[in-house]
């Protein structure tokens, strides 16, 4: 029971009433004050019974996108004798709602339609159900507790991005020099060669030819899809909506969309509290945004990941890590993890997502000159990287253009 | 621009939105309005300057509704300028007030004034708030000022549109941040009125119920918490001719042929220069006075020291005026009439309110010290009787300020032997006449006494002991002595000749007593708090003097009330009630009440016979007890009548889209037989309908309820249906 200001009042009233009859030998006065005590008392004791005999139900979505509104209903029965007045029901499922219900009278049912905001990311499993009641004075506030079963998977947001550079097949010598090139008739341009037994006489370069006098052809690089790993920083978290590892997770399955469009395979890299490093080959995207749902901070950084994934990230060609700029990751452990896998041939491509200033004060993260000399540090390890800062879009980070060259 | 706005909306109108609820309106303008009628039925202010007030409130409350989403800056502006008016007007009216009680009036019409003019600007829930917590303001003051309980008229209503205001002033201020896109509501055809009427009931009775208890509970006070102002109140008061601090009693009968002056309905012979105990007779219930005190008292009016018989009268008739005392309008009685020695006293502020008129004798409890009455020239006798020039008319209204003196029979043990204690022998006067009988019966029941104290608990332990209290004796045989008679024949006779008895029997003995003449107690209204003393409440009984003391009284019809009440005395639970008691039992028919009588000598010969046959009863018992356990049981499982009930209603709901709405005047097996007979449905659905159908019948005409797995497996069914359905 939580008492309400009114109630405060009710006892300032009644006792200077007491104090006024007491001076004054008015019974009347008496009588005034034993009814403010007694609607104190009674208003103290009846919003348990309002709150008796009523039942909710809960109707909500199996999937619901970060960012959209999701119809969740609430059936509210009377199973009681008596009218329940001034109801309130808190739930709090996929967002916080408190809807009041002036009367239910006995026997009644009530469906409130409600629309409600899926703000955060995660599996949504609000179990209980909180009934609140002041009626009939407001003086005094009683609650109980329902147990609802409803369960609502709130996917990561994506966002609509261009082609990803990371990607493309590359042509610069050094990607070609790191890479493993699959020589083929694929339309990426690789270089030329001399004329060998079998070309098609089609690739004859003949400027090349005409400079060398000896015929050369194009090289051109075989035509397939890419493996691509995506690793999502679940170090820790902060905030209730749109926050550090919501943002990572909404790059995550915007990454993968565009690449699962240019027809790559994908592989998700996470860390499960409990279940260690979980590895899934060849996610949809319905499938990857539900993992990426379910992704909870666990306390494992994410150099530890990188460093210990081991099989992981064999065979891969493109390693995509995405993670909060917290300044944990600055203390050279992640550079030094991504360096090892860079040496291993696999294009390793950071996405550090800038922490918004107002996180930044409850978390220790990296504040704005510090994530340019991070940034660079990453570079210097061996890194493509796209830093998404707190207040560019998506696409925009991720289009090359603000990509730092190594 | 808008910021600025906004911030001048703010500026004049204050934080916090507009209330929109017509009714939360609608009882506070109620709740005030009736305020402002108890004020004026209870005359805290003038009818007429009432009027205004009362038509205007309700016209200021349409007005601030209509105007609440404005900032009503000229509305302020007036409002202020009309709210100095009012104080100019009041404080042109308590400059000629002449005390406190007289700016009372003033500073009532004051507030009403503020009230009405607040009524005007009340657009937010808050303002509507203080309009409730003056309309306690005025129902307090009225309820101060009522003498009756018929400020329950007033009460009543006021307490329901209170509590009306408190529900509707509990919801939530503002709109829920989720939106509600739709409320659909499926409530039953048939018993909501009665449920809301039901729910009001016990809200009601259980605010009644708990403020009853608390009420009983609160303690009441001395009244020293914060000194109260005596006040008086003069109205049309009737001079008494020829004043000379004689006693004048108009309402008093003629003589009858013997001399004798009979009780009247409304006048007692006591009080006049005589007190007959040949007088016959009964005084009305009619109310005499109310009492404002803290504590019961005997509300004394005169003494007697002279009795020849038959007759009591007053040997010294002579008078002083009271002379002005430090405070404002009191009067101060001279010391030493009433007490002598260094005794412990209660200082009891008690303020009389005349309701049938009385003679120009002023009540008290006894010793008075002060008094507050409306006119000059009170003349006080040597027993401590004050008199006024003026008789006590109906609406007169005065205080007097009593030092109750605390006694207790240790103390009186330690007082001197008897013998010449007291230099006027007057109050240890014997009728020459009296027969000897009377002194040796006295002496025979105080043969072990050791004091002064001892042999009057004594005497008095007998005569409450052996003799009877009735009105309605017969008149004396002529030229008896009254108290022989009593004493010796009758034994049975009312409080002037128990008095009488007492106070000459202790006389024999050497101890100086005299007689006094006023009021009981009366009973505490416990409503108005008021001693409500009744004519026939007037009384006499018996002061004994002292030595180092002074008089101390006794009354050995009733016992005087306790001059110092144990703590437990301070709480009214008890006088509840017995006014409880009272009031039913007035209520209560006479052939009902004999009835009741009837049915209880009956129960009794039935209690009776039940210990004769124990066993049979003990059998009907045991059957009663299962009856009763089987009845609650039935009613315990009403949820589950309701839960298969309800599984049928939400299969209506899911089917209703695909064309099967809940029809009302349809069965549910003609529901069901709907629903098969639909090609479109599918067979699936048809089965898991027939499932619900058929868990609601059971429920209802099996004549047990439906067993929980069973409505468990019902309302599986209807989730099944709401899937299938679900992925048409």
């Amino acid at each position: 029971m939580r008492l309400r200001k009114r109630a405060a009042g009710l006892v300032l009233g009644a006792g200077i009433l007491f104090l006024l009859g007491t001076n004054v030998q008015a019974g009347w006065l008496f009588v005034l004050c034993a009814l403010m005590l007694g609607t104190l008392l009674s208003g103290a004791i009846l919003p348990g019974r309002m709150l008796r005999g009523i039942e909710v139900e809960r109707r909500a979505p199996a999937e619901v996108v970060q960012g959209e509104e999701a119809f969740v209903d609430l059936i509210v029965t009377n199973r009681a004798r008596g009218i329940r007045l001034g109801l309130t029901v808190d739930d709090p499922h996929v967002a916080p709602t408190s809807l009041y219900l002036t009367k239910v009278s006995p026997g009644e049912r009530v469906e409130l339609v409600t629309l409600r905001p899926a703000r955060k990311r995660g599996v949504q499993e609000a179990t209980v159900v909180t009934l609140r009641s002041a009626a009939p004075f407001g003086v005094a506030e009683r609650r109980r507790t329902l147990t609802v079963a409803g369960s609502t998977i709130v996917l990561p947001a994506v966002l609509p991005l261009g082609p990803l550079p990371f990607l493309a097949t590359a042509s610069d010598p050094n990607r070609s020099a790191r890479s493993i090139a699959h020589r083929g008739s694929g339309p990426e341009y690789l270089g030329v060669r001399e004329y060998r037994p079998g070309d098609s006489p089609r690739h004859v370069h003949w400027p090349s030819t005409a400079r060398t006098g000896t015929v050369m052809v194009r090289e051109l690089e075989e035509e397939r899809s890419q493996r691509l790993a995506i690793v999502v920083d679940t170090l820790t978290d902060v905030g209730d909506e749109g926050s550090p590892l919501d943002a990572c997770c909404t790059a995550a399955a915007s990454i993968a969309r565009v690449a699962l469009a240019g027809g790559h395979t994908l592989r998700m890299i996470a860390v499960h509290p409990g279940r260690g490093v979980d590895v899934a080959d060849d996610v949809d995207e319905g499938s990857l945004r539900r993992r990426l749902a379910a992704i909870v901070p666990d306390g494992v950084p994410l150099a530890d990941v990188v460093d210990k994934g081991g099989d992981a990230f064999r065979d891969v060609d493109v390693v995509v890590l995405i993670f909060p700029t917290w300044r944990t990751n600055r203390d050279g452990a992640l550079a030094r993890a991504i360096e090892s896998l860079a040496a291993t041939r696999t294009r390793v491509v950071a996405v550090p997502v800038e922490v918004g200033p107002d996180d930044a004060k409850r978390m220790a993260a990296m504040k704005a000159e510090e994530v340019d000399a991070f940034v660079t540090t990453l570079v210097r390890s061996g890194a493509d990287v796209f830093p998404w800062r707190h207040d560019a879009p998506l696409d925009v980070a991720l289009a090359g253009d603000q990509a730092v060259p190594r | 621009m808008t910021s600025a706005s906004s911030l001048r909306d703010r500026m004049l109108r204050g934080s916090g939105t507009p209330e929109d609820s017509v009714a939360m309106r609608v009882f506070v303008a109620g709740a005030v309005e009736v305020a402002i009628l108890a004020v004026v039925a209870q005359g805290g202010v003038h009818g007429a300057a009432a009027i205004l007030p009362l038509t205007l409130a309700p016209v200021g409350y349409v007005f601030s509704y209509r105007q609440r989403h404005r900032s009503n800056i000229t509305t302020k502006v007036l409002l202020s300028v009309g709210l100095l008016v009012a104080f100019a007007a009041f404080l042109q009216s308590v400059q000629v007030a002449g005390s406190v009680d007289q700016a009372r009036v003033p500073l009532a019409s004051l507030f009403l004034w503020v009230q009405v003019l607040h009524a005007f600007d009340v657009p937010r829930r808050r303002d509507l708030a203080f309009s409730m917590v003056s309309s306690v303001i005025l129902m307090a003051e009225a309820g101060a000022l009522s003498l009756s309980s018929s400020f329950a008229l007033f009460v009543l209503p006021w307490a329901a549109l209170s509590g009306g205001w408190l529900f509707l002033s509990s919801r939530p201020r503002s709109a829920p941040a989720t939106k509600v896109v739709a409320v659909r509501r499926r409530t039953p055809t048939r018993g909501e009125t009665a449920a809301t009427v039901r729910g009001a009931a016990w809200a009601g009775s259980s605010v009644v119920l708990a403020s009853l208890l608390v009420f009983m509970g609160i303690p009441r006070l001395p009244g020293t918490l914060v000194r109260s102002l005596p006040f008086s109140l003069g109205g049309a008061a009737s001079a008494v001719a020829d004043f000379a601090g004689g006693v004048q009693n108009p309402s008093l009968p003629a003589e009858t042929g013997d001399g004798v002056v009979n009780f009247a309905p409304d006048a007692y012979p006591g009080f006049s220069d005589v007190v007959d105990l040949r007088a016959r007779g009964h005084l009305s219930d009619e109310i005499a006075f109310r009492v404002r005190a803290p504590q019961a008292a005997l509300w004394r009016a005169e003494a007697f020291d002279t009795f020849d018989g038959t007759m009591w009268t007053i040997s010294n008739r002579s008078t002083e005026p009271l002379q002005q005392g430090d405070a404002p309008n009191a009067v101060v009685v001279p010391d030493g009439l009433g007490l002598i020695g260094p005794v412990p006293t209660v200082r009891v502020t008690q303020t009389f309110y005349i309701d049938t008129p009385q003679p120009n004798v002023l009540f008290a409890a006894a010793v008075p010290e002060e008094v507050y009455f409306p006119s000059g020239g009170l003349q006080v006798d040597l027993y401590g009787s004050v008199r006024s020039p003026i008789l006590l008319d109906e609406g007169m209204v005065y205080s007097v300020v009593s030092n109750v003196p605390v006694t207790d029979a240790r103390t009186l043990r330690l007082t001197h032997p008897p013998g010449p204690i007291v230099s006027d022998p007057i109050y240890v006067q014997i009728p020459a006449e009296m027969p000897e009988r009377v002194g040796e019966l006295a002496h025979r029941i105080t043969a072990g006494a050791t004091s002064e104290y001892d042999r009057v608990v004594a005497v008095q332990s007998w005569i409450r002991r052996n003799t009877t209290y009735d009105l309605d004796v017969p008149d004396d045989p002529a030229g008896v002595d009254s108290v022989d008679h009593f004493l010796f024949v009758t034994r049975t006779g009312f409080c002037e000749q128990i008095a009488s008895s007492l106070a000459i029997m202790l006389r024999t003995l050497g101890i100086p007593t005299r007689l006094v003449t006023g009021y009981g107690p009366g009973e505490r209204n416990p409503l108005t708090g008021y001693f409500e003393v009744k004519q026939s409440d007037a009384h006499a009984w018996v002061e004994v003097f002292y030595p180092g003391i002074g008089w101390v009284p006794y009354d050995p019809t009733f016992g005087v009330p306790e001059a110092a009440p144990h703590a437990s005395s301070r709480f009214i639970g008890g006088e509840v009630l017995a006014a409880v008691g009272r009031f039913l039992s007035g209520a209560i028919p006479g052939s009902v009440k004999s009835l009741f009588r009837d049915a209880g000598s009956g129960m009794g010969i039935v209690r009776d016979g039940m210990l004769r046959a124990w066993p049979v009863v003990l059998v009907v018992l045991a059957i009663l007890v299962l009856l009763v356990r089987a009845r609650l049981r039935r009613r315990s499982r009403a949820p589950a009548q309701a839960a298969a009930l309800g599984a049928y209603l939400d299969l209506t709901e899911v089917l209703a889209p695909l064309g099967h709405p809940l029809v009302e005047h349809a069965t549910p097996r003609e529901y069901l037989r709907g629903v098969s007979a639909d090609p479109a449905i599918e067979r699936a659905v048809a089965f898991e309908a027939e499932l619900v159908v058929a868990t609601l019948e059971r429920d209802r005409f099996s004549g047990r309820p439906a067993p929980d797995a069973d409505l468990d497996r019902a309302r599986a069914a209807v989730t099944t249906v709401r899937e299938i359905v679900s992925r048409r």
